[in-house]
Parts: C-alpha cells; sequence; structure tokens
C-alpha cells in the first residue's frame, strides 16, 4: 500500500482540486441512483392511492430535470477521469524517460532494453486504467454504501441489519484470497517482462536465428514463456471467479429474504411503496460491494505494477552533476589519470586497475594493447559513461565529477567499434548532438567523412529516411555517418576507436587522411593496432590487462627495452 | 468488421466451450427475466388483493423460487465466468503465437521495413487488446437478442402503448450511436498510431544508449519523448471528448426512457387498465432493453479499439511469406558444394538494383573471396546465396538444385555463416556457440572455442562456458563476439561456410591466429569469404572482384596482381601503401 501511497501523493495529488470536485460529483450522481426507488415509493403510498394526475407528472418532470443533470455531470465526470488518468500517465512515462536517461551505462549494461520498455510503455498503461478508476471508485463506493445504509436504516432498521449482515461475509471472502492473489500478479508481471525481452531478442538478431535455422527452437521457447504466463492468468480467473461467486450468492439470498420479509410486514401494515423501496435498495447495495471487491483486487495489481515503476525512479543515478558542477565552454585537452580502476561488477577483475598518466592539451595519445586489455574501458571512463570505482580524472585540471555532464560530452567525441544509425533521415543522423547545426555544416562534414557523394547519389539526398539500427546502410557507410556526426560536433578531444575497421582500403586512406587533418591541435586517444600510427603519436600507452606495462614516446619506450621494444622488433626484424 | 470475422477463426478450435456459455448465459436470462413476473404476482395477486395465505407457507413458494433462481444463477455463473475468462486469455496466446510463428517465416525485408518496437507492440499490446473479443458483454450480447424479442413480446402483451413509446426512445438511441461511434474510433486508431511511434522511437533511444550520452542528448531525447507523447495524449483526449459525450446522450436517452414508461405505467393504474403489478414488469422489461443497448454501445466502443488492434495484428499475419519452401521442396542431407550463380539480379528497393546479372560458378570445396569498395554488394550477394532474399531474376543452385527448390531448414543448417555485426545472444557462452546445434559435446564446443581462438579468454573467465554474454553477465568487445560467432558458425560442421567480415574486429595478430585455424576448416568444404583485408584472402582459390553490383575482375591472386590495370592491383597497391606505410601491425 506504500507504494501506492507514493504514486498518489506524486502524480494523483497534484490533481487534487480536480479530483474533488470528481468526487462531489461522483457522490451526487450515485444519489441519484436511488432516487428511481424513491420515486416509485411515492407513486405507490401517494400518487396512485390519491389519484393525482399532476403530482404524477410534476413527478415525472421533476425527475427528468435531475436526471439530465445527473447524467451531464456523470459525462463530464467520465471526461474528467479519463483525462486525468491520461495525464498521470503522460507525467509518469515522462519521469520515466528523463530517469532512464539520466542513468550511467552500467545501468544498460545490466538491463534488457525489452524489459525497460515493457516498463515505460505497459506499465504505465496499466497504471492509466487502473489508478483513476481506483481512486473514484473506491470513494464514490463507500458514499453509495453509506447512502443506501442511511436508506435502509431510515426505512426499517430490523429489516436494515439483516440486509446488512451480507457485507462481511464478502469481505472475509476476499480477504482469504488476497494474499494469493498477490503472489500472483507479481508473477503475472514478472512473466510479462520476460515474454517481452525474448520477443526483443529474437526480432534484433533475427539474421542469426535465420542463418541458423533456429526459427522452430525459437517458437517452441515462446510458446512455453507464453504458457506459462495464460497458467497464471487463468489461475488468477479461478479466484477473482471463486469471489465473484460467492459474493453473488450472498446478495442473491440476500435479496429474496429481504423480499419475503418485507410482504410479511405489509400484511402488518407497513406501506407497499416503502417495502418496494427497501427491496430495490436493497439490490442496489451490492453494486457498490462488487465493485469494491474488484477494485481490491485490480488494486494488488496496481500495486505491483507501480512497485517496479517505482523501483526504476528509484533507482541511484550513479553519474550525476554534482551541486558546485562547473560549465566548461571549451575545453583544451589537458587530460590526467591518477591511480584510476574501474570494475564493471563486484567480484570480477576486468576493467581497469591503478592507471595514472598525465597528457598535456593538444597531444595525441595511442593506446595500444591485446583485445579486452581495457583500451576502451579508459576511453569510456572519459566520458563518465562510467565513473572510476577507485581513483580521479583530471581535465584541464577539473576533476570530471566537478564538471558539467553536458559540457564534458559535448566537448568530447568518439567515432566508435560499433555504429549507432537512428531513425529519421541522414540529415538528422548526422547533427545528431547539434541540432542547430546549419545544412552547410552538414555538408561539410559529409564531405570531409567521404560520404557526400554517396548521400547525393540517393533519390532523397540528405533527406532520405534510413531504417532502425540502419539496416540498409552498408557497413562502411554507417561507419562514415558515424565519422561524419563526430566531425561537426568540432570536439576539444577525439577519440578514434578503431575507427576504420569497415571501410575498405580506398575509403580508408582517405577517411585516413582528413582524420589526420582534424586531430591536429586537439587531444586525440587512438585506440589502434598498427604500430605505424601507434608510433606517430607523442605519447603511447602500452596496456595489458587493464594495467599500463609501459609508457613514453616511441624513442623513449625502444630505449625501455621491454615489451614495446621485443614487439616492435619482432616485427621489424 | 472483416477482421472481426477472420478473428473468429482462432475461436473455432474452442466452438464447445463457447456453446456451453453460450447455453449458461442462455438459461440464466431466462432465470433473470422470470423474476420480475414473480415480483409482479406478488404485487398484484399477494398484496394488493390480500392473498395472504401464500405467505403463511413457512417458506412461500414465489419466495423459494425467486431463491432458487437467483442462487442458481450464481453459481451457474461460476463455470460461465471461467470459461469467459479462460477464452479470453486463450486466445491472446494463441494469437500472439500465431504471429510469432508467422514473423519467424517473414523474410529479412520484413525486418528491415517495421521498427523493432512497431513489431513488439504489435505482438504484445494488440494481442492483449483482442482478449476484449470475449467478455462477458460480448456473450451477453448474443444472448441479449433472444431476450430482447422475448421481453418485448411481454412487453407487448401487457401493454402495446407503452412499448411502442419505448421503441421511439430506442431508436433515438441508435441516432446517438450512429453518429458518434465513426469519431470516437478515428480518434483511437490515430492514437494507437502515434503511440506506436513513441514506443518505436523508446526501443532504439533505449538500445543506442551509448551514443545518446557521447553526445550529451539526454535531455532533447526526453524532450523529444515527451513531445511525442503529449501528440498522443491530446489525441486521446479528443476521443475522450467524444466518448463522454456520446454516453451522455445514451444515459440520457436510458434514464428519461424508463422514467417516462413507468410514470405513464402509474398514469395508467390511476385511469384503470393496468395494475401496479404490471408497471413494475414493464419498467423491469423496459430496463432489461435499455440494458442491452447500452451494453451494445459500451460493446461498440471497446470493439472500436479492438478492431483497430485487429487490423494491426493481421497487417502482420497477412504480410505475405515471400521466401518459403516450395511444395516437395528437397530435403539434402549433405551438399557437395558445388554453387553456381547464373544471370543473378536483385534489387531492395524498385528500379535500384544492387546486383546485376551476375554469372559465378564455384567448384566444390573451393574457397572464394568477394572483395570491392564498400557497398558494391559483397554482403547482399552473401544474403541471396543464403536465400534471405529471393533473387528478382535469375537462379542460384548448390550441387545443380535451385536453392528454392531446396527445404529452407536445410540450406540454412547446412550453410554455416558468420555475419557482419554478429548478433550474440543474452545468454550463457555455451548456449550461443551451440546455438545451432543444441546438445554438442563439450569436446567440440571448447574444439570450436580453440578454432575460434577465444577458448583461452573464456576459460579465463570465473564461470568459463557458463558465463553470461552482455546483459547481467559479461560484455564482450566486438571482436570477441565476432570469434564467438565464428565458434558457432563452425561448431555445426556446415557443407558450406560464408563469413562476411568474420575477422573486421578483430586486432592483426588474432585474425592471423585465426586464419590458419580457419584455413584448416575451409579446406574441406565450399567456402565463400568477404574480406576488406586482401591480406587475408591472398590464399583464395578465386578472387572476385565486385564493382557497383557486378563481377568486374576474377581470377587467383596472382592471375589478377599481374594485371597492372586492374582494380584489383590497385586495390591490393593502396593496401599495401597502408599496410607497409603502418605494416608492422602490433597485435
Amino acid at each position: 500500500m506504500n507504494t501506492l501511497n507514493r504514486l498518489f501523493q506524486k502524480y494523483v495529488f497534484p490533481h487534487k482540486w480536480k479530483l474533488i470536485i470528481v468526487i462531489l460529483i461522483s457522490l451526487f450522481t450515485s444519489l441519484v441512483t436511488y432516487l428511481f426507488g424513491f420515486m416509485a415509493k411515492i407513486m405507490v403510498d401517494i400518487v396512485i392511492p390519491q389519484k393525482n394526475i399532476l403530482l404524477l407528472f410534476s413527478i415525472l418532470g421533476g425527475y427528468s430535470l435531475i436526471h439530465f443533470f445527473a447524467c451531464s455531470a456523470s459525462s463530464f465526470n467520465r471526461y474528467q477521469i479519463a483525462a486525468l488518468g491520461q495525464r498521470i500517465v503522460f507525467s509518469l512515462r515522462r519521469d520515466l524517460h528523463q530517469k532512464l536517461q539520466s542513468l550511467a551505462m552500467r545501468y544498460f549494461d545490466q538491463h534488457k532494453v525489452g524489459k525497460l520498455v515493457a516498463r515505460v510503455m505497459d506499465d504505465a498503461d496499466v497504471v492509466e486504467s487502473i489508478a483513476t478508476t481506483t481512486l473514484v471508485t473506491i470513494i464514490t463506493s463507500v458514499a453509495a454504501l453509506v447512502v443506501a445504509v442511511v436508506i435502509l436504516m431510515s426505512l426499517d432498521y430490523k429489516l436494515a441489519i439483516i440486509a446488512l449482515i451480507a457485507l462481511p461475509l464478502a469481505a472475509i471472502s476476499f480477504a482469504t484470497m488476497s494474499k494469493r492473489l498477490k503472489t500472483i500478479n507479481s508473477d503475472i508481471r514478472v512473466c510479462n517482462a520476460e515474454l517481452y525481452s525474448h520477443l526483443s531478442e529474437v526480432i534484433a538478431g533475427a539474421e542469426v536465428v535465420k542463418s541458423f535455422a533456429q526459427e522452430k527452437k525459437e517458437t517452441k521457447n515462446f510458446f512455453l514463456r507464453s504458457k506459462n504466463l495464460i497458467r497464471l492468468f487463468v489461475r488468477r480467473a479461478m479466484i477473482s471467479t471463486v469471489l465473484g461467486t460467492v459474493s453473488a450468492i450472498i446478495s442473491a439470498g440476500c435479496t429474496g429474504v429481504i423480499l419475503w420479509l418485507g410482504v410479511l410486514k405489509v400484511k402488518a401494515g407497513w406501506p407497499l411503496g416503502s417495502m418496494l423501496w427497501f427491496y430495490s435498495t436493497t439490490a442496489l447495495l451490492f453494486g457498490p460491494v462488487n465493485n469494491l471487491t474488484s477494485i481490491l483486487v485490480n488494486s494488488q495489481y496496481l500495486t505491483v505494477v507501480v512497485k517496479r515503476i517505482f523501483e526504476l525512479l528509484d533507482e541511484k543515478v550513479d553519474i550525476h552533476d554534482s551541486k558546485q558542477a562547473i560549465f566548461l565552454e571549451k575545453i583544451k585537452g589537458q587530460v590526467t589519470f591518477r591511480h584510476v580502476s574501474l570494475k564493471y561488477r563486484e567480484g570480477q577483475n576486468i576493467g581497469l586497475s591503478d592507471i595514472s598518466f598525465e597528457i598535456p592539451a593538444g597531444n595525441r595519445v595511442s593506446l595500444i594493447g591485446p583485445s579486452g586489455s581495457g583500451k576502451t574501458s579508459l576511453v569510456s571512463l572519459l566520458f563518465r559513461l562510467y565513473d572510476p570505482t577507485a581513483g580521479y580524472i583530471l581535465i584541464d585540471g577539473h576533476n570530471l565529477k566537478d564538471v558539467k555532464l553536458t559540457s564534458l560530452r559535448s566537448n568530447i567525441a568518439m567515432v566508435s567499434q560499433e555504429t549507432s544509425i537512428f531513425s529519421g533521415t541522414i540529415a538528422d543522423n548526422i547533427r545528431y548532438g547539434h541540432i542547430q547545426a546549419s545544412a552547410n555544416e552538414i555538408i561539410t562534414s559529409a564531405k570531409m567523412a567521404e560520404i557526400h557523394d554517396f548521400i547525393m547519389s540517393l533519390k532523397d539526398k540528405y533527406e532520405t529516411e534510413i531504417g532502425e539500427r540502419g539496416m540498409s546502410l552498408s557497413g562502411g557507410q554507417k561507419q562514415r555517418l558515424c565519422i561524419a556526426r563526430t566531425l561537426l560536433s568540432n570536439p576539444g578531444i577525439l577519440i578514434l576507436d578503431d575507427s576504420s575497421s569497415a571501410l575498405d582500403a580506398e575509403t580508408e586512406a582517405r577517411i585516413q587522411k582528413t582524420l589526420d587533418k582534424v586531430m591536429k591541435g586537439r587531444t586525440c586517444f587512438i585506440i589502434t593496432h598498427r604500430l605505424r600510427t601507434a608510433m606517430q603519436a607523442d605519447i603511447i600507452i602500452v596496456l595489458r590487462e587493464g594495467k599500463i606495462v609501459e609508457t613514453g614516446s616511441h624513442s623513449e619506450l625502444l630505449k625501455l627495452n621491454g615489451f614495446y621494444h621485443r614487439i616492435y622488433h619482432e616485427q621489424n626484424p | 468488421m472483416n477482421n472481426l470475422l477472420r478473428i473468429l477463426q482462432f475461436v473455432k478450435p474452442y466452438k464447445k466451450k463457447v456453446i456451453l456459455a453460450i447455453s449458461i448465459t442462455i438459461i440464466i436470462t431466462l432465470f433473470n427475466l422470470l423474476i420480475p413476473l414473480i415480483v409482479r404476482y406478488i404485487v398484484d395477486e399477494v398484496i394488493q388483493k390480500q392473498k395472504w395465505s401464500v405467505f403463511s407457507a413457512p417458506i412461500p413458494w414465489p419466495i423459494l423460487l425467486i431463491l432458487v433462481l437467483s442462487i442458481l444463477t450464481a453459481i451457474l455463473s461460476f463455470p460461465n465466468n471461467f470459461i469467459i475468462v479462460y477464452l479470453s486469455r486463450k486466445i491472446v496466446f494463441d494469437v500472439r503465437l500465431a504471429m510469432y510463428k508467422h514473423i519467424q517465416k517473414l523474410s529479412l525485408r520484413f525486418y528491415q521495413e517495421n521498427p523493432m518496437g512497431k513489431i513488439m507492440s504489435k505482438v504484445m499490446v494488440d494481442t492483449q487488446i483482442v482478449s476484449n473479443v470475449f467478455t462477458h458483454n460480448t456473450i451477453q450480447m448474443i444472448v441479449d437478442v433472444a431476450s430482447v424479442i422475448f421481453a418485448l413480446g411481454i412487453m407487448i402483451h401487457l401493454n402495446w402503448k407503452l412499448t411502442l413509446v419505448m421503441v421511439v426512445f430506442l431508436s433515438l438511441y441508435i441516432l446517438n450511436y450512429r453518429y458518434f461511434l465513426p469519431k470516437i474510433r478515428s480518434k483511437q486508431s490515430f492514437r494507437r498510431f502515434r503511440m506506436d511511434q513513441v514506443s518505436s522511437s523508446l526501443v532504439e533511444v533505449l538500445s543506442e544508449q551509448k551514443t545518446v550520452k557521447s553526445f550529451a542528448q539526454e535531455r532533447r531525447e526526453t524532450r523529444v519523448f515527451t513531445h511525442r507523447l503529449r501528440n498522443a495524449l491530446d489525441i486521446g483526449l479528443q476521443g475522450v471528448g467524444y466518448s463522454a459525450t456520446f454516453s451522455f446522450f445514451s444515459k440520457l436517452i436510458n434514464g428519461l426512457g424508463n422514467s417516462t414508461i413507468y410514470c405513464l405505467g402509474c398514469y395508467l393504474v390511476i385511469k384503470g387498465g393496468m395494475t401496479y403489478g404490471d408497471v413494475l414488469a414493464l419498467s423491469a422489461y423496459a430496463a432489461r432493453i435499455f440494458m442491452p443497448a447500452l451494453r451494445f454501445s459500451e460493446i461498440s466502443n471497446t470493439m472500436a479499439i479492438t478492431t483497430i488492434s485487429l487490423r494491426r495484428i493481421f497487417e502482420i499475419l497477412n504480410t505475405p511469406v515471400e521466401i518459403k519452401d516450395a511444395p516437395g521442396a528437397v530435403v539434402v542431407k549433405k551438399f557437395q558444394g558445388e554453387v553456381q550463380f547464373k544471370n543473378v539480379s536483385f534489387e531492395y528497393e524498385e528500379e535500384n538494383p544492387v546486383i546485376k546479372n551476375i554469372n559465378l560458378y564455384i567448384h566444390a570445396g573451393k574457397t572464394i573471396a568477394l572483395v570491392g569498395e564498400t557497398g558494391c554488394g559483397k554482403t547482399t550477394l552473401a544474403s541471396l546465396l543464403l536465400r534471405f532474399y529471393d533473387v528478382k531474376s535469375g537462379s542460384i543452385t548448390i550441387d545443380g538444385m535451385d536453392i528454392r527448390k531446396i527445404s529452407l531448414n536445410c540450406l540454412h543448417k547446412r550453410i554455416g555463416v558468420v555475419l557482419q555485426d554478429s548478433f550474440i545472444f543474452n545468454t550463457t557462452v555455451r548456449e550461443n556457440i551451440s546455438y545451432g546445434r543444441k546438445g554438442i559435446s563439450d569436446k567440440e564446443m571448447k574444439e570450436a572455442a580453440h578454432t575460434a581462438e577465444i577458448a583461452n579468454f573464456i576459460e579465463s573467465l570465473p564461470e568459463e562456458y557458463e558465463t553470461i554474454v552482455g546483459v547481467d553477465g559479461i560484455k564482450f568487445s566486438a571482436g570477441e563476439k565476432q570469434r564467438l560467432a565464428i565458434a558457432r558458425a563452425i561448431v555445426t560442421n556446415p557443407d558450406l561456410l560464408v563469413m562476411d567480415e568474420a575477422t573486421s574486429n578483430l586486432d592483426t595478430e588474432s585474425e592471423r591466429l585465426i586464419q590458419r585455424t580457419l584455413e584448416v576448416v575451409m579446406a574441406t568444404r565450399t567456402s565463400l569469404v568477404i574480406a576488406h583485408r586482401l591480406s587475408t584472402i591472398v590464399n583464395a582459390d578465386l578472387i572476385l572482384v565486385m564493382d557497383k553490383g557486378r563481377i568486374a575482375e576474377s581470377g587467383s591472386h596472382k592471375e589478377l596482381i599481374i594485371r597492372k590495370e586492374s582494380i584489383y592491383h590497385k586495390l591490393y597497391e593502396q593496401q599495401k601503401a597502408i599496410v607497409q606505410a603502418e605494416s608492422k601491425v602490433l597485435w
């Protein structure tokens, strides 16, 4: 209940005035429900015996008028409730998105995209359909119950007690089922999220599934998972059906008994109208009771869903701007690492350990080392995609943690191993990161990345739509597009990560030249496998298993007569 | 409506259950229709005519009848409710499975044209909505037709004039319905469309999170998301506005109808000609006719949403399966590996050919290399051999058999593939390696890992082959993923091997190591290798140089390299220049 409380505090209460109006109106409309019974009582006890036709039609007129208002009010309410629900979900989704965007890469390494999407889209949807109706139904049902009890009591308190005996019975039957429902509901959500992530993987890996002819196996997988889900749903259905049946039997018995006793009282002189009013009100009594039970079932579900949503919203943002963070307009590019270590996960020895070095602004640094030696991790730290688990990093003398993330990241650019293309036009993709770039700037950077000619050969040129995951572009084209994107941002620190691996020799040579031009005057980190590229750098850092083995210029390293020296001479006998 | 009928084919297997549910509902409805007649009897015959003798029994029979009828109703509802809930879930399950199976059959073209988020929302969200087809309301609606006729009959018998009044109100009701429904429906369909955009953009932003962060675009992405969401919200609210107005009129008509009939009834009681019990029964039946009408409008509201979802579901189910087994497709146990491309042309989009009239013959067991500039059609050519797409014209044969006549399953099983940007599943290393061949022995798995030069890395991990790759596990570098993909391909012991830049993400040292072991693997089978580093393919039996969708040159390395004017020569010299300039490749 605590989580529900938070949901209401944060998302529902800002609309509390609207909510109060909605509740007041609901009270009014639920009163009107009992009016018909009252009208019938007057007819039977007064109008018909007195044959008062004038009164009859004025009652009809009066009732119609009230009914008209009640209808307008309830439609107004219906709109307000639905609008409220949609607005709440809107804010919820916005916050979830914002939260996700503020979380560090570590979070995305540990959570599947499919599951996150399920949370933002599906779970939020559940909140929309349940949250507002829950609140409104609880309040109106309670109000309706109170009104009904008052009417019954005022008509005949002895009969009323008999009618009301049924209520605690319904409550007891619900309480016994409550716990079981709770576990089933939470299982359902887990199962659903799993189904989502299975599906997202199979769609993303469609090519692999097909090329290994695994369609049948994947279908079986899907079958088993969704079968599990349906089993849970059926169990839940069983419980709620049992609940419904019990409450229906109670209400049926109760209404019948009331009619019976009512008739006997009429025999003893009770006005027929009163008896009929009592009878119809008893029948109406069970509507709110049933509503309340089903709301309680639903709110169990809602609790589970809301809990999952808040789990995400409560996720600690481990990388964020500190209070005194400063905004750096332009980074010169002096970089210092002091005893920096990085562990991706507890107990795992992968990442970096005790890295220290200092790079003056404008220098070119090459990072060399076998695959998995920590080169990519090292540059991820520069971006603050991760925070070091120990030690610290300075840029232009400022601790990275004291620099505003936006200013840091817009001053560092990377051309990486893995290309990323967003659905949208080619121009959108190039100007990603600098949305305000002019058409000229876009074309210039495309030309520098050697992709302008290709773009111009397309029918829609820069306005060509490229699909999700950029599937309709070749690997090389994607890479060049990403290079163009990076060039556009004119960064103070440039990181090249095996940037030309998917390109053919000719393009590679051409791009290499432009990259050489771009690198001038900036601090550059080059992750490379080529000795020649490495040699040209001012500082070479040799990494192995997350540690710095040697560091220095080419000639210094040769003099060391160590690791680098050995490699160099193995290659240059 | 058409789609609504089509969804019924999913109901067919449950015919018996549906019939049972309908019969129970009919019985319940009949019971309920009897109760007003009993109440009328009590009011008119017992109370007003003062025949108290009926109530002197220990349990008077009218009360007993009411009690029995209503308790029976409650008990009968139990199986009924259960069947309904069960079926509504089962339908979701069946439709989802059908969609999933169908998606698995569709060619890659489908995956290119449909963003992941869109497919997911159709499979997960729209199917959920289909459960609306099976609710108490829809089952009740079938029965309503019967109960309305029955109720109308009794009403006419009780008083035809009042029945006429009710018919007037009912027609107002229909007018209201006809006016608003199309409006509501169009808004809802538009909203679904917008929400689709929202969810697919969400999937994208989350999958490309690293880039989003590197370019410091988190705030803008949230802004864009919020903007899209607001668009959907606005349309949603317009839809809500319409349905609120609609429900205003329907409730108004309903309430006015009920009260008018009741008061006119009372008027007739005063004037003589009707008893009060008649009025009670009459208004109870009138309510029972209005109720189905109210229910009907409610159903059409949900059905409006449902038909939109159905349309979207059938969009997928109707997507023709472009690539499927021809009738009598041949199951091949083993390929010799002789491959021939005859006048093959192909285009992704009309009028934009990617492969132009390619002829190619590969002897069994030979290694063929494809080289050429980025975008010249190398990958497409490999995709055609794998039948990810069908050729536009011409034909591809393996061992003289058109691949369109070979069962897809064995085609894919017998051809091993390492693709560009290899997708690695988020599961254990073991499951990834054994992906194409379940239940391989540890020895086979380790051998494959050794061949792919990844065994040492895997065995250095604490959980070795049980390590989970990716989310919730260890992040593999691009090179490690590629090596895993190579292990995955060779463990299936294929007759043909297709490798599309399989080692592009490796450092040259690892590449050289793998090259040695791969050459052993390739020696015994036909292999198609796409490479950008020419050094890796100089030993190929045949090198094809592709240029703008054609084969420009072919021959062995030696043959091609002596022709000074050849593209290959040019490519080779360029690479040599770079390789020499930087030649001392480190790792």
